[in-house]
């Protein structure tokens, strides 16, 4: 208001002056003026048709007249009657207005005309003081109107001939006079239009200038009282009703919105107090100007501290630069919105994430009026978030990185090497024969044991290392800045030396070790699938080489590792093409020199290298689940090459097939069933199979195992143990072995008959065997004195180069005949 | 300026001399040359009775009676045309026909008179004019009488209507007398 109507000192503009005239001054002014300019117009108009219409009639009545007189004086000229051409312009004094009036003659009296230089006859004039004017003789009458005479020139003609000129000149002030007449007529008429005008102006625009006052009465009134159920009364249907009526109309909206307002403040102001969301508003300052009571929970200040400084103050000073430069970016950036992600630090101390919005808030104008932002306490989220990412990357059992941090962390670090300087060190730790101790003492005393490995582990590095717990009893360490191989392999000595300390697990103390392979950056390698896995490789050979040590990674581990590979590549190739075969070793009773049975020996021929050994790719099979395939295809061989012998009746019926079973070929859930099938298939009873297991194998997993033997034994096949005596069995696990028979290991019979001590274990083997109700088979007899010394000791059967090496399926057949035809003619030199 | 006073007496004197010699001959003259332009301006008032009927390429023609008083003056007027028609002037001898003639004026010093001035009615079509008093009295129509330098017209109008003679109401304006 103040603005709009600031008191201007300068003069005002008369249009600007008329500009703030009520509108009731306006209409009379309009209404005076428009009467009087139509008046004077009108009387403008009439005045000057009216001398124009006068001039026309003095014009004619003159022209008539001078025509009139000029006629009549022809003869008066002719004969030059002076007499009668002053009578005939006597008649001119009935018009008041001629002043003078003269007759000439153009001829004389003898009759020649002078047509250039008229001789006046005759005269009239009404005051004297005339005379007449030298004039031409026109061609015809000529009728001039001055400003104040009007003057005709008129030929008197006869027959053709002008013989004369009348001149006639009349005043015209008659006209002037009835024109100033006529106007001394209009004065009252004007004076009364005026009056009538003035009079109408009031009343129109008493009309419609109250309805106006009123309305804008009632418009203060709104104003003052801020009250907007009062409405202007209405006079008439007109324009000024019509605005009342929108006014009004306006009035009831703006009532009806302010009533929203109001209650959607309420509603603002519920949802506010009852927020668990801290609100507050900044004005376009940043100043606070509003915060809600949950604002004061959260940031621990009280409302009034709060509008005065601002709860930026409370925030962490780690994060206080930051949340001041994104408001910055706010207010003076017109960012769209910020997050705001920090940490405050509440006057008492504590410490409180929170995490909130600011977006600015615009009028319905978009202009910015200020900003409105949350803020809600995070804490017990950020805390169950850390504790989730304390599960993510931590292990539960022993609180180191988990695998997954293990792999992050040294994937940081590889990237982060200098181009020059120290590497990292990578350090797989297993600890050795951890199984054992699960299964002996139960998995609570394993997991303390892994704590206090992992304890251990600990305190054997620096601050910036990682230990982790990849699964199971596998750790790995993660040295960076490591120089060289010799501090890696300091740390692996301490690491060695803190684990082989006792540890006390319950009542007992055990003593455990662990091996170790190392692998650096980035000589080994820069990647960390490579690294790990150059350390693995490490870590196995170090087991290799008898555990409880450390091996750094070589290049030779690695060629061994590509030639494994191969190998498995050509084991697969030669499944395929099924290049294997069976060779068959005959198994003699050593009593009666009957041949009681064979072992099947499968050979690889492999076109570039020859004959590849069992011992090579038996274990790469099992390692990657060819044994399945394979072992099924030599149990299915030989049992067809049992089928052939004792078809061709080269074998009697009591004759076993022995067939090595790889462990891992229980995995074959479908092994048992297979193997009844191919017995079915040939023909052959169970009793002429016999399944031979290697006793370590045997033992590592011996709980399954015997289930697996039980099922096997149930079927009615034979089931020997190889390699019997190599092992650690103890005798309660070897009681419960469903076995029939067991292989005396060929290393015991090499001896014989040189080391005294083997023969005795071998002795003692036998007989031992022989307790348990087993058969006895001996492996490997080359010589005649051993083949005596294991018959004396009452071993049951035999196997060797000393009665045949493996036989190809051809030259077994040949084995067979020959054999029962020496053994029958010995008898019967023998009897 | 000596030589102007002398030259402007000079002249006066010279300007006097011819008046005084043409005297009363001169006077006698200036009468009939008026009263032939009389004749003239008459014949423009007066509409004879069958002008109508006249070709239109026949003159009106003036006819001297007797005494020619006009001397050349009325041959003058031979230029001259009265309403369109061409002025033919002819000169009749006392014995002579005034057939043809529209207007016959007849010299008060003529010792005789046509007869058509007392031939009864009908009225022949001829405006006869003379300048002696008593002409109307005799039968005529018009005459020119000069009184004290002016020349005074009188018109016998009754007799000129009944020989069929139309006459302008200006012309009776300045007659003298009209019977």
């Amino acid at each position: 208001m103040n603005a709009e109507r600031a008191p201007s000192k300068k003069p005002r503009q008369w249009s600007m002056r008329l500009h703030n005239w009520s509108i009731g001054s306006k209409l009379i002014l309009l209404s005076l003026a428009t009467s009087l300019i139509g008046l004077l117009a009108a009387i403008t108009a009439i005045a000057a048709y009216d001398q124009y219409s006068l001039r026309s009639v003095l014009r004619e009545e003159f022209s008539v007249l001078a025509n009139v007189i000029a006629n009549r004086s022809s003869a008066a000229v002719v004969f030059e009657d002076e007499a009668l051409a002053q009578n005939n312009l006597s008649a001119l004094q009935y018009r008041s207005s001629v002043t003078l009036g003269c007759i000439y003659r153009t001829t004389n009296s003898d009759g020649a005309e002078k047509p250039n230089s008229p001789v006046v006859l005759a005269t009239f004039h009404s005051n004297g003081e005339h005379e007449c004017p030298e004039v031409k003789t026109p061609a015809q009458q000529q009728i001039n109107i001055g400003q104040r005479y009007l003057e005709v020139l008129q030929p008197i003609v006869l027959d053709d001939a002008t013989v004369g000129v009348l001149y006639l000149q009349a005043s015209l002030d008659e006209t002037y006079n009835r024109l100033q007449h006529k106007l001394l007529i209009m004065i009252p008429v004007v004076i009364f239009a005026a009056a009538i005008a003035v009079l109408i102006g009031t009343l129109l625009s008493r009309h419609i200038s109250h309805p106006l006052k009123m309305l804008g009465k009632a418009a203060a009134l709104v104003a003052e009282h801020d009250n907007y159920s009062i409405r202007a009364d209405k006079f008439s249907e007109d324009e000024v009703g019509q605005v009342v009526d929108s006014f009004n109309h306006m009035l009831s909206v703006i009532e009806r919105e302010n009533a929203h307002l109001r209650e959607s403040e309420e509603k603002f102001r519920l949802i506010s107090e009852s927020s668990k969301v801290g609100i507050f508003q900044l004005d376009r300052h940043g100043n606070c100007i509003y915060s809600n009571e949950e604002m004061s929970a959260i940031s621990g200040l009280d409302g009034e501290t709060l509008l005065q400084q601002n709860w930026l103050h409370v925030v962490h000073p780690d994060d206080k630069r930051r949340i001041t430069d994104q408001f910055q970016l706010l207010v003076q950036k017109n960012a769209p919105h910020i997050n705001l992600d920090c940490c405050l630090m509440l006057p008492d101390g504590a410490l409180k994430w929170v995490t909130g919005d600011v977006a600015p808030m615009f009028d319905a104008d978009q202009q910015q009026i200020g900003f409105l932002g949350t803020l809600s306490d995070i804490s017990e989220l950020k805390e169950a978030y850390d504790q989730l990412e304390q599960m993510a990357f931590y292990d539960t059992l022993t609180g180191l990185a988990n695998r997954r941090l293990f792999r992050n962390r040294l994937e940081h670090m590889l990237s982060n090497i200098p181009r020059s300087g120290a590497g990292v060190a990578l350090i797989l730790i297993d600890l050795d024969h951890f199984k054992h101790v699960n299964d002996s003492m139960g998995h609570d005393s394993g997991d303390s044991l892994l704590t206090v490995v992992s304890e251990r582990l600990k305190h054997c590095v620096r601050f910036t290392d990682t230990v982790a717990r990849l699964g199971g009893d596998e750790f790995a360490v993660i040295l960076p800045n490591v120089p060289d191989t010799l501090t890696a392999s300091a740390i692996a000595e301490k690491i060695m030396q803190a684990l082989s300390k006792p540890v006390l697990l319950g009542d007992q103390e055990i003593t455990i070790s662990g091996s170790m392979g190392i692998s650096m950056a980035p000589e080994d390698s820069n990647t960390a699938e490579v690294l790990i896995k150059n350390a693995d490789l490490a870590l196995y050979k170090a087991k290799d080489e008898g555990r409880n040590n450390f091996k750094f990674f070589t290049t030779e581990m690695n060629t061994l590792l590509v030639r494994h590979l191969n190998l498995v590549q050509q084991l697969r190739q030669a499944i395929d093409n099924q290049s294997f075969l069976l060779q068959y070793q005959p198994q003699i009773d050593l009593l009666s020199g009957q041949l009681v049975g064979f072992e099947a020996l499968v050979r690889w021929q492999q076109k570039d290298r020859g004959m590849v050994s069992p011992m090579e790719f038996i274990p790469v099979a099992e390692e990657t689940g060819l044994i399945i395939p394979l072992g099924r295809w030599i149990l299915r061989t030989a049992c067809q090459q049992m089928r052939a012998l004792v078809d061709a009746k080269l074998v009697n019926n009591r004759a076993v097939m022995a067939v090595n079973l790889s462990v891992k070929q229980f995995e074959d859930m479908q092994l048992i069933k297979f193997i009844g099938e191919t017995l079915i298939e040939f023909g052959l009873r169970p009793a002429q199979l016999e399944l031979e297991l290697t006793e370590s194998v045997l033992m590592e997993n011996i709980e399954d195992t015997v289930e697996a033997l039980n099922n096997l034994k149930a079927l009615g096949v034979g089931l020997s143990i190889d390699d019997f005596g190599t092992g650690y069995s103890s005798l309660s696990y070897l009681k419960r072995l469903p076995v029939n028979v067991v292989k005396v290991d060929r290393s015991f019979v090499m001896d014989i008959p040189h080391d005294i001590e083997d023969m005795e274990i071998t002795a003692a083997v036998i007989a031992m065997a022989h307790k348990l109700r087993y058969k006895v088979v001996a492996e490997g007899i080359e010589t005649d004195e051993q083949y005596k010394f294991l018959r004396e000791s009452g071993c049951d059967y035999g196997q060797g180069y000393f009665f045949s090496p493996p036989l190809s399926p051809d030259a077994l057949v040949d084995f067979c005949r020959h054999y029962q035809a020496e053994l029958e003619s010995e008898m019967n030199k023998g009897r | 300026m000596r030589i102007g006073l002398i030259s402007r007496i000079l002249l006066s004197t010279l300007a006097i001399i011819p008046l005084t010699v043409r005297g009363a001959s001169d006077d006698l003259s200036r009468e009939y040359r008026i009263k032939a332009a009389y004749l003239y301006n008459l014949s423009k008032f007066i509409t004879w009775p069958d002008e109508e009927n006249m070709a239109k390429d026949m003159p009106i023609t003036l006819c001297v009676y007797g005494y020619n008083p006009f001397e050349t003056y009325l041959e003058k007027l031979q230029d001259r045309q009265i309403r369109g028609r061409a002025i033919a002037v002819r000169y009749v001898g006392e014995h002579d026909s005034v057939d043809g003639c529209q207007l016959l004026f007849i010299s008060q010093h003529n010792t005789t008179e046509p007869k058509l001035l007392n031939a009864p009615p009908p009225y022949p079509p001829i405006l006869t004019v003379s300048d002696d008093q008593d002409f109307l009295s005799r039968g005529g129509l018009v005459t020119l009488v000069t009184v004290s330098n002016n020349v005074q017209l009188d018109i016998n109008l009754t007799r000129a209507k009944a020989a069929g003679f139309s006459v302008s109401a200006n012309l009776l304006e300045i007659a003298h007398r009209i019977q």
